[in-house]
């Protein structure tokens, strides 16, 4: 069932409050988290969340399409690297600034 | 140097053909390539002759050539399929292999030496760089994106970070996870 609509999205108070202030002054500093539940508002778009995943904080640098998300989709707790050598194969990642 | 592109799982009917799980970017290209290694490791290939190949639905179902029943193709299950650096596919743009990005030197704006890349993550928000400091050896995860990676300079095997010092642990805005709900 899904949430009522009265009660509107969850956003863990502290931080909402963080990135208000953050946006209030213009920067852009990494914010850490455990609050995988909290929802992705238009507020976090562009700022980078370190959202806890069990063991460790995984950066996500918020993009448009993800409001309405929860934060925890982006921060996998389970890690599946594969039987081969990930180095080794013929796989690509991103490079920005490529030269 | 050898790289993995797929692995024969099973096989495939009756007349010798192969399902292979592909481990490359690129599985359309098992239609051109009509020269593989197959092999239970890098250090035991023998060079094989595609004779057909079809893709369907993450896998590739290929017939080889000197493989013509069903025993024949049985006897390489496991089996490792792989490339030679002459026949990867150009890199353009902001992408690069992964087995190019790791190990490159990592440096700050100012040109200090943080660490070295040591892995990349492929995650649902985008690629993510796991850095090694130099130091004491902590390992720092920072988004592949152009906020802060300024540069990645494959023939001097470097890349620059701005903004490291945030992704350090005792840096980042952090709340406590007792308040967690």
């Amino acid at each position: 069932m899904p949430r009522s609509l009265k009660k509107g999205p969850f956003i863990q108070e502290r931080l909402a409050e963080r990135i208000e202030a953050l946006n209030k002054i213009g920067q852009k500093k990494v914010t850490k988290t455990w609050s995988r539940a909290s929802m992705i508002t238009p507020e976090f778009v562009g700022h980078t969340i370190a959202v806890h995943n069990g063991k460790t904080h995984v950066p996500v640098y918020i993009s448009e399409n993800m409001v309405g998300h929860k934060l925890g989709e982006f921060a996998p707790t389970r890690m599946f690297r594969g039987h081969t050598s990930g180095g080794k194969a013929e796989k690509t990642a991103a490079a920005p600034g490529k030269k | 140097m050898l790289y993995v592109i797929g692995q024969i799982v099973k096989s495939q009917g009756l007349k010798g053909e192969v399902k292979v799980k592909v481990e490359t970017d690129f599985p359309e290209t098992f239609k051109t390539r009509t020269k593989l290694y197959l092999g239970k490791d890098e250090s035991s290939v023998k060079s094989i002759v595609i004779i057909t190949a079809r893709v369907h639905e993450g896998f590739a179902y290929l017939l080889l050539e000197g493989v013509s029943d069903r025993t024949a193709s049985d006897k390489l299950k496991n089996y490792f399929l792989f490339t030679d650096d002459q026949s990867l596919v150009p890199m353009t743009g902001d992408k690069a292999y992964i087995h190019d990005l790791i190990g490159l030197a990592v440096f700050d704006a100012s040109g200090a030496g943080l660490g070295t890349l040591t892995d990349v993550l492929q995650l649902p928000a985008g690629d993510v760089y796991e850095i090694t400091t130099h130091g004491n050896a902590r390992k720092v995860l920072i988004p592949a994106i152009d906020e802060f990676i300024a540069e990645t300079n494959l023939t001097a095997k470097k890349i620059v970070v701005v903004r490291f010092r945030e992704f350090l642990d005792d840096d980042a805005i952090a709340e406590s996870p007792d308040e967690n709900l």
